[in-house]
C-alpha cells in the first residue's frame, strides 16, 4: 500500500504539472533544457523520496488496509511534516543532479552561488512548497479511501 | 549507434512495455475473475495483488518515460490548441484519471486479501473498468505516435 500510494503521488503530481505546462505553453523550453538523462534521475529521486516519505506517514496507519487505525488529527499534520520533509529531500537531490549535469557540461562558474541560494532560501521554499502539496494530496487519499469503503460496504458487492 | 539514441530507443521500449504490462495483468485478472466456476477465488486476489505491484511500478515508469518522450521533441513539440496537443491533453487527463481511480482497487485489493470470502463480481468490476481506461489510453497513444 505505501508503494502504491507513493507512486501514485510522484506520478499525479509529475502528470498534472505537465498536463498544466503544456496547456500553458511552457513545457516545451522547460524540456528542452533538461536533457533526458537528468529527466529521468529527477524523476527516479521524487519517486524514491515519495515512497518512503509516504511509508514515514503512513507508519500504522493501514493494520487492516484500508481502514485507517490513527486518528485524522494524528495523520494530516504527520502527512504535511512528511511531505515538507520530502520537499526538502528532493530539493537535496535537485541540487545534486544539476551540479554533476553543470559539471559535465564544464558549466561550474555560478555553482557555489547557487549551492548558497539552495541551502538557503530554498530549503524554506521547499518545506512549505513540499507541506502544501502533501495537504493537497492528504485530502484525496482520505477522499479515495472513503470512496473504497463505499465500494466495499456496497451490498451489491457482497458475495 | 551514439548512446543517447539507445537511451531514447530504452525510453520508448520501456514506454511500450510499461503498458502492456498494465493492459495485460488487468485483462488477465479480470478473465479469472470472469471465470468464477473455473478459478479457485483464492487464486483470483493472489493474482490481484501481485499486479497491484506490477501496475504502480509500470505507472512509475510511464510517467517517467512518457516526460522522456515529450522532451525527445524538444522544440519541435506541437503546441496545446493543435490537433496533436489536444489528443495529448486528453491522454494526460485519461492517465491522471486512471491513477486516482486505481488507488481504491488497491486498497479493496489489499483489504480482500485477509477475507475468507473474496468477491469476484467486484473484483471483475473493478478490473474490467481497468482494462476499458487503459484500451483507451493505449489507442490514443497509437493515435499520438502516427500524427
Amino acid at each position: 500500500m505505501v508503494f502504491a500510494l507513493g507512486t501514485f503521488h510522484a506520478a499525479a503530481l509529475i502528470a498534472a504539472l505537465v498536463l498544466v505546462l503544456y496547456a500553458t505553453g511552457a513545457l516545451t523550453s522547460l524540456l528542452s533544457g533538461l536533457s533526458t538523462i537528468a529527466g529521468l534521475a529527477l524523476f527516479g529521486a521524487l519517486w524514491l523520496t515519495t515512497v518512503w516519505s509516504t511509508n514515514r506517514t503512513l507508519r500504522g496507519a493501514f493494520t487492516v488496509a484500508p481502514w485507517t487505525s490513527v486518528p485524522y488529527g494524528v495523520m494530516i499534520p504527520r502527512a504535511a511534516w512528511r511531505s515538507g520533509v520530502n520537499g526538502i529531500l528532493f530539493l537535496g537531490c535537485l541540487g545534486v543532479i544539476l551540479i554533476i549535469s553543470s559539471a559535465s557540461n564544464g558549466d561550474i562558474g555560478f555553482l557555489w552561488l547557487g549551492a548558497l541560494i539552495f541551502a538557503t532560501v530554498g530549503t524554506a521554499v521547499a518545506f512549505v512548497i513540499g507541506l502544501v502539496v502533501g495537504l493537497l494530496f492528504a485530502g484525496v487519499d482520505l477522499a479515495l479511501v472513503n470512496a473504497t469503503r463505499a465500494i466495499l460496504d456496497d451490498k451489491k458487492s457482497q458475495p | 549507434m551514439p548512446a543517447l539514441h539507445t537511451l531514447g530507443l530504452f525510453v520508448r521500449w520501456a514506454h511500450v512495455a510499461g503498458i502492456a504490462a498494465i493492459l495485460g495483468g488487468a485483462l488477465l485478472v479480470w478473465l479469472l475473475g470472469v471465470r468464477r466456476n473455473g478459478t479457485n477465488a483464492g487464486t483470483v486476489v493472489a493474482v490481484a495483488h501481485l499486479y497491484e505491484w506490477i501496475f504502480w511500478a509500470a505507472i512509475g515508469v510511464q510517467v517517467m518515460t512518457g516526460v522522456g518522450n515529450l522532451g525527445a521533441f524538444g522544440e519541435a513539440l506541437p503546441p496545446s490548441d493543435s490537433a496533436w496537443g489536444t489528443k495529448l491533453i486528453v491522454k494526460l487527463v485519461a492517465v491522471l484519471a486512471l491513477a486516482i481511480l486505481s488507488v481504491p482497487r488497491t486498497m479493496a485489493v489489499v483489504a480482500m486479501a485477509g477475507d475468507t470470502a473474496p468477491r469476484l463480481r467486484l473484483l471483475s468490476a473493478l478490473y474490467g473498468g481497468t482494462t476499458a481506461i487503459v484500451v483507451g489510453i493505449a489507442g490514443l497513444a497509437v493515435w499520438l505516435a502516427h500524427g
